[in-house]
């Protein structure tokens, strides 16, 4: 077993000081200059930009700010006095660089659940604020997507989960039930997989809180990862595994007996083969008589059963 | 076997919450004739739901019936100024899947959210059901468990090889076609309280409040032996509460957030007694794990388990972020949570017959090591990541991230346990501390090149160390590029690639050992490797391609792909393989209509070597077992919308398919096949079909109101290798055996949509 740990921190500590100190010394770019026109001037021309009716149009963003459309767009003076010249447009927020878009965005919500944004896989993949949101063209309530609801906004990019959701065993998100944001923070979370937990088995705890434990006799792999079993978008198998049982078992289990025998096609409890049939093999095979795979509370219950 | 909720203590507040709500700006409108409440919208008409099947499946999460219903109620209230705002959305009203979310906001002052969402789960359909419940005891009648243990005496001392499934089924059917039938299936009532205050102020208050109250049946397996498996309802009865406290202190560059969380799940059928089928009396014998069958017939009268007990979690935690500039940032996280279940321990089995080797009646809890569980564990995490920009167009980031499952429990050791109900097994076992902490280490360095494109190249080591398994520490290391850019106006490319290596200590086969008082050689084979401890390679691919090629088109097209590989393992998953392909086209010819289609492929193929033992484990290669799951998943979608003046028609297709095979091998004259020549694959490794279409009408017959016309067409069918042919009686089986398959359902409703 190596142990990279040490010189690993040192080493990203060192390079992460010299880069800071490079970065703290670069001189922060100048702001922007130029006056400001007004919103009412904005909206004389560009009617359909109306922010009326929208979380913008509301008293505590007047309250934030009095610069209106120019709280995002900047400055627009110039441009009113001279709108064909196109060097003077303002800014228009979804041309820019998907950090300078995010920026924009950020210098009012830095905060609540956009806190981690920095460091999130999203701002690192170069999605920006505006590739979901829409300030002028939402579809979806006061989160402002651009897409006709939280679900479908994920999808645009994650179309495999689409899919993974229409498999027989899944949780309720093509049902409405549940959506993507209640288990991921897609503005960046403490933990992986941008999941709004410190770890995947805090994350399924938080509605399957019977398997919290801790209990008498553990599972070990159950309390490291549940993703050890368990696919969390959708399985063709029962309870979302990710093989079904009893082979989810015996990948780890080849025991003396039982666990290591083969179960194949001929121990089906066929109409004609009834007699072979096993009860390791069909129903809740192996959790026919281990049903507290999760964790047993039997003293016991060494082998996890009742 | 439904239960049903009644009002409960969490359920009134809640709702005297809501009214509470409700009535306070409804008070303040009388008061203040500024603010108002409107109704903003009203959707109800009638639906007739035609189904062929009873099968659970149908309305897994949902609640499709026929009658009246009230899809959607928006009721929203504000002020002149828009100050204060309160909005009501009711969906599915009165339903078993209903949900009602109340939002009501003081502009830049506080806000409360409510939410209540209910979840139906429906597990299986007519499941038979031999018992009768009381409470948490599963009887049947003496008598009848009298007669069916007399007959099997009688038989027994006849010619116990006599006692075999024909037998067995002809004394236990009757009894089943008498059998009442009962639904297996869960209900989840959630609702969620938020109240936050000084939204727009340097600090911030939120109090949040949830609260799930799960109630009915699921299947849960248990049994009096290796021959006497025994299927029941689960009863269901937990309320889960969780509490959080946070404050947010918002700053120039940053903030920094804290708060503390508590929850606890209350299990309010933790045990459940139920009786032997086969059994008035009780019995034992060293072979009455195996009754009812040749070798015995012995065992305990009834049984006892214990579900999953009552337990606590209580998290403080803090987190912060900074920036400095427009060049550098900083977040760190921290929290530690205190896991607790202190649950009384229940005795080894109920058995009177049982005495331990020590002579003491098994059944008495008095003789437990100690009366209550006495389960603690801390988990820990810290999180610190950093960023920094250079050079104008460079960026590097870094983070680290420690995961720490600290075991506090008191190890519990025991002298020997009640073997299936019905026998004593002296083998002295103890319950191994098991605790893991994870380390993770990673920094990034990315390019932006041009406005529109960046470079990432990553680096991470992913580290575990565990207390009582098999690997006592790995590391994985993880190489990844990232490309992601606007190549044009109209093209968008998102493309990653990633390697693994994970490489570990010494694997310790011996570990298992640590559960038992006197060591001895493990069961298990010690060339087998779990494939979350093992060493393994693993490379990932993705790309995704977004296209718009003309006016009112786009286009867009991604692979991914993931290979994982143990080659260290000669037993266990010895390879893995993930490949999905998927292409989606939008066409929007003008703003009244717009079509879409979408096509994935999903193929995964994993296999495994094991290897079948008798009573030592065989070290014999042709002893050895393969299996390779073979999973094809193929969908595809297509849709229209199309919108007039006073009309609206929508039409959407989808289908999904899932093609598995199981295919096995094994070599002739080992332990796995026997006599057979052969291995007998598993074709249908779940084959499974859904067809859903559907489409609606709509017509606006004057400015606010709406009539529609819906209809929607399930058409879902299951091969599935482990539910084929499940009858309530198999061989060492009792099961629920309901209806959870094929089924065709037309759904047919009207509405009327009043705008106001």
């Amino acid at each position: 077993m190596r142990n990279p740990r040490s010189w690993s921190l040192l080493g990203l500590a060192l390079l992460g000081a010299v880069l800071v100190g490079a970065g703290l010394a670069a001189p922060v770019a100048a702001q922007e200059g130029g006056g400001y026109a007004g919103g009412e001037t904005c909206i004389g021309c560009h009617d359909g930009m109306s922010l009326a009716g929208t979380p913008h149009g509301r008293p505590a963003f007047a309250a934030q700010t009095t610069l209106s459309c120019e709280a995002c767009h900047g400055p627009g003076a110039a441009h009113a006095d001279d709108p064909d010249d196109l060097a003077l447009r303002p800014k228009k927020v979804d041309s820019l660089r998907a950090s300078e878009a995010s920026a924009v965005c950020l210098s009012c919500h830095a905060g609540g659940n956009q806190a981690l944004w920095h460091g999130s896989a999203h701002e690192a993949r170069q999605v920006s604020c505006v590739s979901c949101h829409s300030v002028h063209g939402a579809k979806y309530g006061k989160a402002l997507l651009k897409s006709a609801n939280p679900v479908e906004s994920c999808y645009e990019c994650h179309r495999d989960v689409r899919a993974d959701t229409y498999k027989n065993s899944h949780h309720p998100i093509r049902e409405g039930k549940i959506s993507c944001a209640d288990c991921h923070n897609p503005h960046g979370s403490v933990g992986e997989k941008m999941v709004v937990a410190a770890s995947v088995n805090d994350l399924c705890y938080s509605c399957h809180a019977n398997y919290r434990g801790p209990f008498v006799w553990e599972h070990p792999p159950v309390r490291e990862n549940c993703g050890n079993c368990h696919t969390p978008h959708g399985s063709n198998h029962l309870y979302l595994q990710k093989t079904s049982i009893p082979f989810n078992c015996q990948q780890c289990h080849a025991n003396t007996r039982h666990p290591g025998t083969i179960y194949d096609g001929f121990k089906l409890p066929t109409l004609e083969n009834e007699g072979a049939g096993t009860n390791r093999l069909f129903n809740q095979a192996c959790l026919n008589c281990h049903p507290m795979i999760h964790g047993s509370n039997a003293v016991g219950s060494p082998y996890l059963g009742q | 076997m439904r239960d049903r909720t009644i009002l409960r203590p969490a359920w009134l507040l809640c709702a005297a919450a809501l009214l509470a709500l409700v009535a306070a700006p409804a008070a303040r409108a009388a008061e203040d004739e500024g603010f108002q409440l409107h109704l903003d919208a009203l959707v109800f008409g009638p639906q007739w739901v035609d189904v062929d099947s009873n099968s659970a499946k149908f309305q897994e999460y949902t609640d499709e019936t026929d009658g009246f219903k009230i899809p959607k109620v928006v009721i929203s209230g504000s002020d002149p100024e828009g100050k204060r705002e309160l909005g009501i959305w009711l969906k599915d009203v009165g339903q078993r899947d209903a949900r009602y979310t109340l939002d009501y906001d003081v502009s830049g002052s506080y806000s409360f959210f409510l939410d209540y969402n209910k979840i139906p789960h429906n597990y299986q359909n007519d499941a038979t059901f031999l018992w009768t419940r009381d409470g948490n005891l599963f009887e049947i009648a003496a008598p009848i468990r009298a007669g069916i243990q007399a007959a099997l005496e009688t038989r027994f001392a006849a010619s116990p090889a006599s006692v075999n499934f024909a037998f067995l089924n002809g004394l236990i059917t009757p009894y089943l076609e008498a059998a009442p039938r009962v639904d297996v299936g869960l209900q989840r009532d959630r609702t969620h309280a938020r109240f936050e205050l000084g939204k727009s102020s340097n600090i911030g208050w939120g109090l949040e409040y949830k609260h799930e109250n799960r109630t009915g049946s699921r299947p849960l397996g248990v049994a009096f032996g290796f021959n006497n498996v025994t299927e029941l309802p689960e009863p269901i009865d937990y309320d889960t509460d969780d509490a959080t406290l946070d404050g947010e202190w918002r700053m120039k560059n940053g903030a920094l957030r804290f708060g503390y969380r508590y929850s606890r799940f209350e299990n309010n059928i933790d045990t459940i007694y139920w009786d032997n089928p086969f059994r008035a009396t009780d019995a034992t014998n060293s072979g009455a794990y195996q009754a009812p069958g040749s070798s015995s017939i012995a065992g305990g009268a009834r049984g006892i388990a214990s579900l999953n007990p009552d337990n606590s979690a209580g998290s403080l935690f803090a987190n912060g972020n900074w920036r400095w500039g427009k060049k550098f940032w900083l977040n760190a996280a921290f929290s530690q949570t205190d896991l607790k279940q202190n649950a009384d321990l229940e005795p080894y089995l109920l058995n009177s017959a049982v005495r331990t080797t020590a002579g003491q009646l098994a059944s008495d809890p008095g003789i437990l090591p100690q009366q209550t569980a006495d389960r603690k564990v801390t988990l820990t995490s810290f999180n610190l990541d950093f960023g920094t920009r250079f050079a104008e167009v460079f960026t590097f980031r870094a983070r680290y991230r420690s995961y720490d499952y600290d075991n506090k429990s008191s190890q519990i050791e025991i002298p020997g346990y009640g073997r299936y109900h019905g026998y004593w097994q002296n083998v002295g076992r103890i319950t191994p501390k098991y605790a893991w902490s994870r380390e993770t280490i990673s920094a990034e360095l990315g390019w932006e090149i041009g406005k529109a494109s960046r470079l990432g190249l990553e680096y991470k080591i992913d580290s575990m160390d565990r207390d009582f398994r098999e690997v006592k520490s790995a590391d994985d290391d993880v190489v990844r590029l990232t490309f992601d850019s606007k190549l044009a106006k109209d093209w968008n490319l998102r493309a990653a690639a990633e390697m693994g290596n994970r490489s570990t200590s010494e694997y310790d086969y011996y570990a298992e050992e640590w559960s038992f008082t006197e060591h001895g050689v493990p069961s298990q084979n010690p060339d087998l490797r779990r494939y979350d401890e093992a060493e393994r390679d693993y490379e990932r691919f993705n790309v995704t391609l977004e296209w718009m090629p003309a006016s009112g088109w786009s286009v867009a097209a991604g692979i991914d792909t993931r290979q994982d590989e143990y080659d260290e393992s000669i037993l266990g998953l010895t390879d893995e393989e993930y490949f999905n392909w998927n292409v989606e086209v939008g066409y929007a010819p003008s703003e009244k209509i717009n079509f879409f289609l979408h096509y994935q492929q999903a193929d995964r193929d994993s296999s495994m070597v094991s290897r079948q033992s008798g009573a030592t484990a065989s070290l014999d290669p042709r002893d050895n077992w393969y299996a390779d799951f073979e999973e094809n998943n193929d969908m595809v979608g297509f849709g229209f919308n199309y919108r007039e003046k006073r009309w609206s028609y929508r039409a959407w297709i989808n289908y999904s398919e899932s093609d598995g095979f199981l295919d096995f091998e094994a070599t002739q004259g080992g332990i796995p096949l026997g006599n057979r020549a052969a291995a007998v694959d598993i074709p249908n490794y779940e084959d499974i079909k859904l067809f859903q279409g559907g489409m609606a009408f709509d017509y606006k017959i004057m400015k606010n109101t709406v009539v529609g016309l819906f209809y929607r067409y399930e058409d879902y069918s299951i091969d599935s290798f482990i539910l084929q042919d499940l009858d309530p009686y198999l061989p060492g089986a009792l099961l629920l055996a309901g209806n959870r398959g094929d089924y065709e359902a037309n759904i047919l409703g009207a509405t009327l949509k009043l705008k106001f």
